[in-house]
């Protein structure tokens, strides 16, 4: 349901990060994007999340040309499909988990119990719940990763885009990822983790991995589970 | 329309806390400017009403003698010839005039009556129906009475006349008047007695007030008057309106362009200062876009969070405003208004509510500073939020 | 011979001092009978005129009477005067009340309200009602259809504003002073009063009440 046409991308000061790449994921598939730093990839989740447009190309979701949305709508998009964990978290360090992981829902002004209901529900399964009062600040890596991964689920979005999730991250807490990628999967969401980190390449539940290297598709795996 | 998104209301109100020193700055400048401003427009509704109050107490018509171009005195002998004019109701003569207290810096409006003709004014009705007054004695002005208090007169004040004669006389009641500037200066004596003191001879009096029964025929009255004394001076009610009115006017407009000029600069720093948004306040926006607010979410908040400032410095510069010229009665904004010299006493601000003038000020607050910072945060959220991010 | 000069005049000075002053009508009425009125009603009220059979003794015993407290020469002079002229003739000359209506009055001939012209209010007093109008014009518009049952007809005088019978009023037509309906009569209570207003404001003509035809009423409105 995602697709990539001849897709590339070339930034203002003429840096090419994407030179004409054909991606497809389907629905409920979990792929790796591997590659090392600047070969791309965040950029291939920028374009997937509307984010970013790509110079030339499509980028489809859905059937849905993303690229040509207009501001009012590409947002509107991200709020129903996309839920981003990105690299350094992007959480806004002066306000408490709770208020964080409650932002993408401000606008849509749910009834109070509705609201409650979907942050509770997160913050559960992602054991972040006796957290919830304590500034984001004051909070330790993984925790902090666990607030940026409730946020990115609160409104139950179709599309996971993981961005280096575990780069910050010792062993452990890495392991505590896989484990809720896992828990992700089940819920048969379609997710993309850009990494470089190996503990990906071998996991029995992706379906796909992506290799890029400066800007250019290497190779596609298909792995069998 | 949907309901107040309250969420909304309340990331408004963290963000206002959480950047607090640039919020406090504008709120603060924008207090100050609305106090000011309001100040301003306070005093200058008190001192009009008070004048109108005052006015009302002016006779319809005086005629003043002129000698070398200055006032002078007349004669009462002038007065049967004005009230054969038919349409004049009566004619009085006025006797008054200033005093000054040199010692204690003050100066008093000494004011004669005659207590079995009519009067013009409230206040001088009042007394002569009820004060009793003889040769020697006065009634004076609440403020008339502490400022003698203050110098240790008492029962009675010790007046110079202009053959530097001593004429002591005595303090027979105080009285409140209909206005506080008479209250603060006035002096009511018997005509004889402020005749004594400003050293007229028993006819001279310093006008005469002419009151007219029906005021269609003021016009022709007035005329009539000229023709009858061609060098004197023949004043209306209305020309003194209109006199003091445009003084007012002249006032108020200097003082106000002043405060559009300031009232421009201070949106200029404002927009100014939300274009410049910090690294942080940038990344937020920012942040905000990728997890899929809008545009005009963004916006929105923003809006909230200009509503709750310029409301919150909106209410706190009328309070203040009010405290300044009601409590600590306006000392120098007073001051531009009040030229004419007989006010060197000190003077009580009436409290006047004008609902018009706090309204002109809501609009010129709330929309001026709403527009100044929705513009600069349109501009920044619509960059693209990934270059920030990164 | 010039013993009996001497008596002579100091009889006629003495007499003269005290003798009746010499003021003008307007002085008197507008000046002095109000101001000697006020005197008697504050302080000066056990005089009884009528005992007195000239103003020349009037004036001496106020002078004796311990009841008026020393009065000034001024005051002595407007209380005799106010005394002697008004008080003992005790004309009753008709004062009649001043016009008043209230806040939903209205003209009967045009429709407008009362209570914001009070200076041009005129009435016709039926034997059973009253008849309130906007000016005078208006008033002899109606008076010409209902002429009969009439008690008084009151207008109030252009220069003093008093309500005077319009029958004895001299009325003015076609001046520049413009009443609410536009052009209107003009009442004052004597011929003197008329002529000065017919001079100051360019009027056409001075009329008394029965002199007064429909036509040249109507004729107004042109």
């Amino acid at each position: 349901m995602i697709q990539l046409k001849h897709v590339s991308k070339v930034y203002d000061n003429n840096i090419v990060a994407l030179e004409n790449i054909d991606l497809e994921v389907k629905e409920g598939e979990l792929v790796i994007l591997k590659g090392v730093s600047g070969s791309g990839k965040s950029t291939i989740l920028s374009l997937i999340a509307g984010v970013l447009k790509p110079t030339s190309g499509d980028v489809l979701v859905d059937k849905k040309h993303i690229a040509k949305l207009p501001d009012h709508f590409s947002s509107q998009y991200r709020r129903d499909n996309i839920g981003f964990i990105f690299q350094k978290y992007n959480l806004i360090p002066t306000l408490s988990v709770w208020e964080n992981i409650m932002l993408p829902l401000v606008p849509l002004n749910l009834d109070e119990k509705e609201l409650q209901e979907k942050l509770m529900h997160v913050m559960n399964m992602f054991t972040i719940v006796h957290k919830k009062e304590v500034l984001v600040k004051k909070l330790s890596g993984g925790e902090q990763q666990r607030t940026a991964i409730a946020r990115a689920n609160v409104n139950n979005p179709k599309i996971i885009l993981a961005d280096e999730p575990t780069a910050n991250l010792d062993q452990k807490l890495s392991c505590e990822f896989i484990q809720i990628l896992k828990k992700l999967k089940s819920l048969h969401k379609t997710i993309i983790v850009a990494t470089h980190d190996p503990l990906f390449f071998d996991l029995d539940f992706v379906d796909k991995v992506i290799e890029m290297h400066n800007g250019k598709l290497q190779r596609q795996s298909v792995v069998c589970s | 329309m949907k309901k107040i998104n309250l969420y909304l209301l309340e990331y408004a109100l963290g963000y206002i806390v959480r950047y607090r020193a640039k919020n406090i700055f504008i709120g603060v400048v924008l207090t100050l400017l609305i106090a000011v401003l309001a100040s301003f427009f306070f005093v200058q509704n008190s001192l009009q009403y008070e004048l109108a109050s005052t006015l009302d107490a002016q006779p319809q018509i005086i005629v003043t003698n002129q000698k070398a171009g200055r006032d002078t005195t007349v004669d009462e002998k002038m007065i049967e010839k004005l009230l054969t004019i038919k349409g004049v109701g009566d004619v009085t003569s006025r006797v008054w005039g200033y005093y000054e207290f040199k010692h204690m810096n003050a100066k008093f409006v000494i004011v004669g009556i005659d207590t079995f003709e009519n009067q013009y004014n409230t206040t001088l009705a009042d007394i002569a129906n009820n004060g009793e007054l003889n040769a020697s004695s006065m009634l004076i002005g609440e403020g008339v009475q502490k400022i003698l208090n203050k110098s240790y007169y008492r029962d009675y004040f010790n007046f110079m006349t202009p053959d530097l004669h001593v004429q002591k006389i005595y303090i027979a009641g105080v009285f409140k008047a209909a206005t506080t500037l008479e209250s603060n200066n006035m002096i009511v004596m018997s005509k004889d007695t402020a005749r004594k003191i400003f050293g007229y001879t028993s006819s001279e009096a310093t006008d005469l007030a002419v009151s007219v029964t029906n005021p269609d025929e003021l016009s022709a009255i007035l005329v009539k008057i000229q023709n009858l004394f061609p060098t004197f001076h023949v004043i209306t009610r209305k020309d003194f309106k209109i006199a003091l009115q445009n003084q007012f006017d002249k006032t108020s407009s200097i003082f106000l362009t002043l405060f559009i000029i300031t009232l421009f600069t201070f949106f200029m720093i404002v927009y100014d200062k939300s274009s410049g948004l910090s690294s942080e306040e940038k990344k937020e926006i920012a942040i905000l876009k990728a997890i899929g607010w809008k545009i005009e979410d963004v916006l929105k908040a923003r809006l909230y969070e200009g509503l709750i400032i310029s409301l919150v410095a909106y209410l706190s510069g009328i309070i203040l405003a009010l405290f300044f010229v009601y409590v600590l009665n306006a000392p120098v904004i007073k001051n531009i208004f009040i030229d004419y010299n007989d006010m060197t006493n000190d003077f009580v601000l009436p409290f006047v509510v004008d609902y018009e003038t706090l309204f002109l000020l809501f609009l010129l607050s709330l929309p001026v500073y709403m527009f100044a910072t929705v513009i600069p945060s349109w501009r920044v959220a619509t960059l693209d939020a990934d270059e920030v991010m990164r | 011979m010039l013993f009996f000069k001497f008596i002579f005049f100091s009889f006629i000075f003495t007499t003269l001092l005290f003798s009746y002053p010499n003021y003008s009508q307007a002085l008197k009425e507008k000046k002095l009978y109000p101001m000697g009125e006020k005197i008697y009603k504050k302080k000066c009220f056990h005089v009884d005129v009528n005992a007195y059979k000239s103003y020349e003794e009037l004036y001496d015993a106020l002078s004796t009477k311990q009841t008026c407290m020393a009065l000034k020469k001024k005051y002595k002079e407007a209380l005799s005067l106010y005394l002697w002229d008004i008080k003992r003739v005790a004309k009753k000359e008709n004062k009649y009340k001043k016009l008043t209506v209230t806040k939903h009055d209205k003209c009967p001939v045009c429709g407008m309200f009362l209570y914001k012209y009070p200076r041009w209010i005129s009435r016709i007093e039926y034997k059973d009602k009253n008849v309130s109008f906007d000016g005078i014009k208006d008033m002899m518009k109606y008076y010409f259809q209902h002429p009969e049952n009439i008690k008084n007809i009151l207008v109030q005088e252009y220069y003093t504003q008093k309500v005077i019978d319009a029958k004895k009023a001299y009325f003015v037509l076609g001046s520049d002073i413009y009443g609410p309906m536009g052009k209107e009569l003009i009442a004052f209570k004597d011929k003197a009063s008329a002529k000065q207003f017919y001079l100051d404001h360019k009027a056409k003509k001075i009329l008394k009440f029965d002199a007064i035809k429909q036509a040249m009423v109507y004729k107004l409105d042109e």
